[in-house]
Parts: C-alpha cells; structure tokens; sequence
C-alpha cells in the first residue's frame, strides 16, 4: 500500500489501533495527515453549506405522503361494528320496503375502480410524476392556474387519474384514461372548435391516446368552456378571452 | 396528502434526509433547477417503494433511488455520464493534500469534484462532502464497500492532480 492510500485509510478511520499507533508515530506523515484532514473538514464545510430549497421540499414531501388520521382506539370499532350489525341481523328482521335506489352512473364515466392513492393540493408536476408511477401513463400540462383554476386534490386509480379543480368557488373534474370504452357508441356528439365532445352528464373526448371526461360545475356552459380550453391546452394552444366571449365565439 | 394502506411513517422518515438528497441531487446534476426535480421524482419513486423497503439505512436507500432516477434521466436524454475504468492511469496522481490544501478558496474545491466523473464525483460527495461511512455509501451506491473504496481513492487523486493544477496557474 503507497503511503497516500495509507493516509487516506488512517483519515477515514479503516486502520486498526495498530496501524494507527504506527502511523502517529511517523513524524514524516504528520503535515500530509493534518492536509487530508484538513481537506475533508473544509470540502464537507463548504458543500452542507450550499442553499438547499428546504422548504419547497418539506412542503412536496408533505403533500405527497402525509397520512391520514386514524380515529384513536380505530381498532376497537371494527369488532363494535360487527357486533352491532350482528345484533341488527337477529333482531332486526324486516325485509325492506322497497329494493334499494342505485345512482345510475353515467356511462362514459372514465373513473372506474377505487383509488390507489390521493393527493389533497399538490404540485402539477409531482402529480403528473405520480400518474405515470402508479397509473402508467402520462398526462400532458394541465395546470390551469393560469386559467383561474386551482388542483385542489388528484386521485389515481390503476388505469385512470382524476384531476379535482377550483375555478371560481365551482369544482370541475377531469378523468383521463387510456381506456377510451366509456367514450364509446356515445351518440351526443358536438362539435365545438373543431373537437368533437360527447355529452351526457358531462362532456367527454378523446386526444391523442387519452380519453378524458370532465364533469361538475353548475352551467352546461362552464363544462363546455373548460373542455374546450383543456383540449387547447393539450394541442399547446391558448384560449383567449372571457367564459363568455369564448362561448359566444364557439356557437 | 396520500391517503392509502402505505407505511405511515414516511414522511418522517424521508424528512430529515431531504438536504442530503438535494446536496447529492446538485453534484450529480450540477444544476439547481434539475436538482429540485430530480429529488422531487426520488420521492415519488420512494413512496412507491416504501412498502418494499425494509433496510436500515433510510438515507443510502433514498440515494440509491436518487442516483438511478439520474441515470433513468440521463438515459432519456440521450447521454450518459462518463463510465470510467477503475484501472485507469489518469487517475494516479503525485500532487499530494500538503501541496494544495490551504491555497485554493474552499469553493474552488468544490467546483473541482463537480468536473470529476460521475462514478468518482459520487463516491467523493458522499464519503467527503457528506461524511458517510464506506458501508453507507456502498449501500447508496449499489457496490461493495472494496469499490467505493477504490473509486473514492481514485477521485480523489485526480481531485489533488486538478487542484494541483490550478494552484500552479495562480502562482504563474
């Protein structure tokens, strides 16, 4: 071993007692040991010292795994529960009145299957990062902050991301899926700057490899408008102008 | 906030590492924006992973993901880091630490492990600049502890070589 490595090993602390009592006693090491310690002392200084965007990190982490709140003593529920729906079982024995309503879904809703994982405000970006991690696929830019519109909350599902926004105190969401089979044999077609949009509850299209659906909002006119500024959007256009003025423009 | 069955103590976990993860995430990069990103998509990667990570060392294995999402990047964009062969003779060097040590500003040091290869620039952050043990690092950096070792030396001596270097420019 050349003496530099021996320095160096005798720095990072992988010589035994021995050969580090050696080593001391090696008067002609001394200022070459002292410089290496030195080194590492001033490269580890100056590099821990460099701005870390700490914050803007924490602030990602947190959004993107901070857990939900369990009830305490949640576990003793689970046995209460059943006991109390075995009670109502024996002695609560009358059939219902009628069958139970089911909410009829609407037939090009793209959100199928529960949600693998939930994200409450996050970044576009990491959101997106997300979608392609769990869901598979990616979705193009769509962050509508500069429209007005906040990413309040995305859920992803296991070949379907959700996208929940705030435009105007109003909650709009949009459900992308490579899976475009709910879009299907849809007959309301629309035609509207040169997209075709298939209505029903809310308005869907295709674009690209991607089906989406958007739905909420109060007015017909809020759903068209922001489907239409998202297809844009997609294409790497902007949509000028007002609500209004678009609409009106469209018709 | 994910809601999910995931571990629950994630972010407590990969919190106190954050700084690390982004002083790595800038050698490697040697950009602060890409930096961001790079531990940004870490993190992703990591909460996807956490249920299947069941090692001790939480700051090596968030570095080991941190380094192959850099290698997945670089790969995307068409280039990759320099692969270096450990025998290689550049990297022996007669310049010794009493020669350059205590004449160059400290920032200069560090812009000269930014200009080493990727392999050595690595080793070099992490057992220098961050202090990691070499079992660490070797866990962070998917080698055995002999590797780091060698890569570290070597890194190091081709560091001395450049510092020696610039030392003799200023003194012309």
């Amino acid at each position: 071993m050349n003496p530099m490595d021996r320095i160096q090993d005798y720095g990072d602390g992988r010589l035994s007692p021995e050969e580090r009592a050696a080593m001391e006693k090696d008067p002609s090491l001394t200022a070459e040991v002292d410089a290496f310690a030195e080194y590492r002392r001033v490269v580890s200084a100056v590099g821990q010292s460099e701005f870390v965007p700490l914050s803007r990190l924490e602030d990602k982490l947190a959004t993107l795994a901070r857990p939900t709140r369990k009830p305490k003593w949640g576990w003793l529920m689970v046995p209460a529960a059943a006991a109390a729906a075995f009670a109502v079982t024996l002695f609560v024995v009358r059939p219902p009145a009628s069958p139970p309503v089911v909410a009829a879904a609407d037939p090009m809703e793209l959100e199928r299957g529960a949600p693998v994982a939930e994200m409450d405000k996050p970044e576009f970006s990491l959101a997106r990062g997300m979608v392609k991690q769990t869901a598979g696929f990616e979705v193009p830019d769509l962050d509508l902050r500069s429209k007005g519109g906040t990413l309040a909350s995305v859920r992803i599902g296991k070949n379907w991301a959700a996208f929940d926004y705030t435009m105007d105190k109003e909650r709009i969401s949009l459900a992308v899926s490579p899976d475009d089979t709910p879009l299907r044999n849809n007959k309301g077609v629309v035609e509207m700057k040169g997209h075709k949009f298939m209505m029903g509850k809310g308005i869907g299209w295709k674009h690209g490899n991607l089906a989406y659906y958007l739905k909420g909002g109060s007015t017909l006119d809020l759903r068209k408008f922001m489907a239409c500024t998202i297809c844009c959007m997609c294409e790497g256009k902007v949509v000028l102008g007002t609500q209004q003025s678009v609409l009106v423009a469209m018709r | 906030m994910i809601r999910s069955s995931r571990p629950r103590d994630f972010e407590s976990s990969v919190r106190p590492h954050l700084s690390v993860l982004y002083r790595v995430g800038l050698r490697l990069t040697r950009n602060a924006e890409e930096a961001e990103d790079l531990v940004s998509q870490t993190m992703v990667n990591a909460f996807n992973a956490w249920s299947r990570f069941d090692g001790d060392y939480v700051r090596s294995w968030l570095i080991k993901i941190l380094r192959n999402e850099f290698l997945n990047v670089q790969r995307r964009k068409g280039s990759r880091p320099v692969e270096v062969e450990l025998d290689d003779a550049e990297g022996v060097s007669d310049t010794s630490w009493t020669e350059v040590v205590g004449r160059l500003e400290a920032g200069r040091i560090l812009e000269e492990v930014d200009r080493l290869p990727e392999e050595y620039r690595l080793a070099v952050t992490l057992c220098d600049v961050e202090q990691m043990s070499y079992e660490e690092a070797a866990e962070a950096m998917d080698v055995p502890v002999g590797t780091v070792r060698s890569r570290l030396f070597r890194g190091r001596a081709r560091l001395r070589q450049r510092l020696g270097h610039v030392v003799a420019e200023e003194v012309r």
